[in-house]
């Protein structure tokens, strides 16, 4: 019993290379060589793998076959930190649904590092926000649901540490649900030495957080694939209130739209040549095959203080999205499935497009059944015909994500 | 006329689970022979081979043949049948034989309770009670007269083989009241079944096995699994083609936020495999497939599932 995202899925965002060092007999190896290592060497080689990616990240786009050795080199490093925060078994695994989405286990959260074009977009995006603001005093940045890497700021902050930029401007605030994500994060600090740069480590529920400092820089990645399963939204909602005005959030934008295009074209032919999924690789072809039926949603720091939000009972809100139409006349529309397609602008011209992460690989909404009915029924079917419009809505549950409704 | 102490039983089965019965039997001195019905199968050869070595008469009857079970009562000199774990229907002609007719034992307190799985389903109805019931054998099944009823109390961890069991410990004092009816009044003592039957017991299919994560409460689907532990492998869980057996659950308090029914809601060491129901949760303890049998937390890290994650 496996399912669809177990590790032995066939196309993913990460580099086969980046996958393998999370096996096991890697991670015996890097115990072997964990041994041998002195202490500081460890953490010099760490130090020396997050400045040098971040340094070229910053300079220059890199061919993908140069990205992923410099990305391989910090993974290990930072491997090796996490191994010697010595987390329980409890503290790696543990996962549950709270009421605003999934807190993944932390060894499931080690691997955004290996989404790399996502954490490229952030650190060059976050970079640029905070030059951005150059002229600030302080700068308070805060990372909710961080993870045991805090991988799309921290890597920056030891870039400054090691030129001594910043150090008493900036004000980080990380935050996480997961005891052994702050396990790990502690450690890290430590083995980066960039404790000058780190305001708070909170081990707290996001919606528990009350800043006493206003935020300056929110970053924030707390979503899935289709904008699920994960409480972005609601941690937005939360800590809008003690942004400044002139505050940045990162993502700067999140655009959610709708598609229709047959599954099996979508993503199974289009990959069956390639080893990882990027926007550079999409097929044009199948491409073309799309039909798109327009923005569901989109978040900015403008849109989220105007959300409409409907109130249902036992803490679950709606937040009203917008009115898409399926097309009539469009042939073999029932083999058609709904696709929620997600591209995410991080700052300025920093961009993460479908297909290069994990959160903007497209969402296959099978609950939609457009001109047909399914054989085997289920509850949260939509039976939708050419011509109807659909209206949707976001779930601020445990388990977020949009509702599609026929209008 | 003979003796009491001379009554003769002849038990008729289709399989090892009257094992219990045969060998009280035999025990009290009763046991004229067992007549073994339907296609002889691996377990029914077996069943024969060990009735053969504890010298007991056997007879195989092939579907539809009256005759061979007429002459092996009549040789045993038996003057009662009782049917027991028979899933074959027995030809009314073969009733007459005996002096005393045939009676059936049948697991449940009927009229309720008719048909092939009483006990599967008196533990997946989530019913408190049960009996052993010996009723005279009729054309349509599990209707005739009521000779005897011994009351059994079904604990709310009990499995379908611990309420078997159960039955099994109250076929001397069933018999008991059977013989002593024999002994004062000469023939049995029928009293028709009293009421509707409202609640069936239909031969079990797999359909019946599938958990539906929408409709089921927790209490439900504890009953469930337990009706089907160990014999069908408790309930099926599935996840696209893949499938286990999930053979212990208990009712946790964790909410579900809303998440849909059948989606992981809760995974580690100390509290296990929690997955949501409509609106409330339940702790998947035990489970089997081709690794072993596992309980929650291990079923999952072993099959790469987490928190967030559906079973359909």
């Amino acid at each position: 019993m496996k399912p669809k995202n177990a590790p032995s899925s066939p196309v993913s965002f990460a580099d086969p290379k980046l996958q393998e060092i999370c096996n096991q007999h890697l991670r015996k190896q890097l115990n072997s060589l964990l041994n041998q290592l002195p202490k500081n060497e460890a953490q010099q080689a760490l130090q020396l793998s997050l400045e040098n990616l971040v340094t070229k990240i910053l300079d220059t786009q890199l061919p993908h076959d140069q990205l992923v050795e410099l990305f391989a080199t910090a993974y290990e490093n930072l491997l090796t930190s996490y191994q010697t925060a010595e987390l329980t078994e409890s503290e790696q695994t543990t996962s549950y649904l709270n009421a605003t989405g999934l807190v993944m286990s932390v060894e499931h959260a080690l691997h955004t590092f290996q989404d790399i074009y996502r954490v490229q977009a952030f650190i060059r995006g976050i970079h640029q926000a905070l030059e951005s603001k150059q002229g600030s005093q302080k700068i308070h940045i805060v990372y909710p649901a961080c993870g045991p890497f805090a991988p799309l700021l921290l890597p920056l902050i030891r870039h400054y540490a090691a030129s001594d930029t910043a150090r008493h401007q900036l004000k980080v605030t990380l935050i996480d649900i997961q005891p052994g994500a702050i396990k790990a994060l502690n450690k890290l600090i430590s083995d980066l030495d960039i404790s000058d740069y780190i305001h708070e480590v909170l081990c707290c529920d996001v919606m528990n957080y009350h800043p006493n400092h206003p935020i300056d820089v929110l970053v924030m990645e707390a979503l899935q694939h289709g904008f699920t399963r994960e409480g972005h939204l609601a941690f937005a909602r939360h800590l809008a209130p003690y942004l400044t005005a002139d505050a940045i959030m990162l993502p700067e934008k999140i655009v959610v739209t709708a598609s229709l295009n047959v599954g099996q074209r979508e993503f199974v032919d289009q990959w069956k040549d390639n080893k990882r999924t990027h926007s550079s690789l999409v097929d044009e072809t199948i491409q073309s095959e799309r039909v798109c039926l327009g923005e569901v949603f989109s978040l900015t720091l403008e849109s989220l203080r105007k959300l409409t939000v409907i109130p249902l009972g036992d803490g679950m809100e709606l937040i009203e999205c917008n009115q898409v139409q399926v097309p009539k006349s469009i042939e073999n529309i029932d083999k058609t499935n709904l696709l929620l397609c997600v591209t995410v602008t991080t700052f300025g011209q920093e961009k993460i497009s479908e297909y290069d992460s994990g959160i903007t690989h497209p969402l296959c909404d099978m609950s939609v059944c457009i001109d047909f009915v399914p054989k085997v029924a289920e509850p949260d079917d939509l039976l939708v015909k050419s011509g109807d419009r659909l209206k949707f809505y976001y779930k601020l549950s445990g388990a977020p994500g949009f509702l599609p409704t026929i209008a | 006329m003979y003796k009491l102490e001379d009554l003769k039983v002849t038990v008729l089965t289709t399989g090892a689970s009257s094992l219990g019965l045969i060998s009280y039997l035999a025990q009290i001195n009763k046991l004229a022979g067992v007549l073994i019905f339907g296609q002889l199968d691996q377990e029914k050869a077996i069943l024969a081979q060990q009735l053969n070595q504890a010298n007991i008469a056997t007879q195989h009857c092939p579907t539809n043949d009256i005759d061979t079970p007429i002459t092996a009562l009549a040789t045993w000199n038996s003057q009662l049948g009782i049917v027991f774990c028979c899933r074959e229907k027995i030809p009314m002609q073969i009733a007459h034989a005996p002096v005393h007719g045939l009676i059936n034992l049948h697991g449940s307190a009927l009229p309720n309770y008719r048909g092939a799985d009483p006990v599967y389903w008196q533990i997946r109805n989530g019913e408190t009670q049960s009996a052993l019931t010996a009723h005279r054998l009729t054309e349509q099944f599990d209707q005739g007269a009521i000779i005897a009823q011994e009351t059994i109390s079904i604990g709310s961890y009990d499995t379908a083989n611990r309420l078997f069991s159960n039955l099994i410990q109250s076929i001397p004092a069933l018999l008991e009241t059977v013989f002593e009816q024999i002994k004062q009044f000469g023939q049995l003592q029928e009293s028709p079944q009293q009421g509707k039957c409202l609640l069936t017991a239909a031969r079990l299919t797999e359909q019946d096995l599938v958990i539906d994560w929408h409709n089921t409460t927790a209490k439900q689907l504890c009953d469930q699994v337990r009706a089907g532990n160990p014999q069908h492998g408790g309930a099926r869980l599935s996840m696209g083609q893949s499938q286990a057996q999930l053979l212990q659950a208990t009712p946790s308090s964790l909410p579900t936020y809303g998440a849909p029914p059948g989606t992981i809601i809760h995974l580690s060491p100390e509290q296990g495999l929690i997955v949501a129901l409509k609106e409330e949760s339940i702790r998947l303890d035990i489970i089997a497939n081709n690794d072993g049998v596992l309980d929650g937390y291990r079923f999952a890290k072993a099959c790469y599932l987490s928190s967030g994650i559906k079973f359909t």
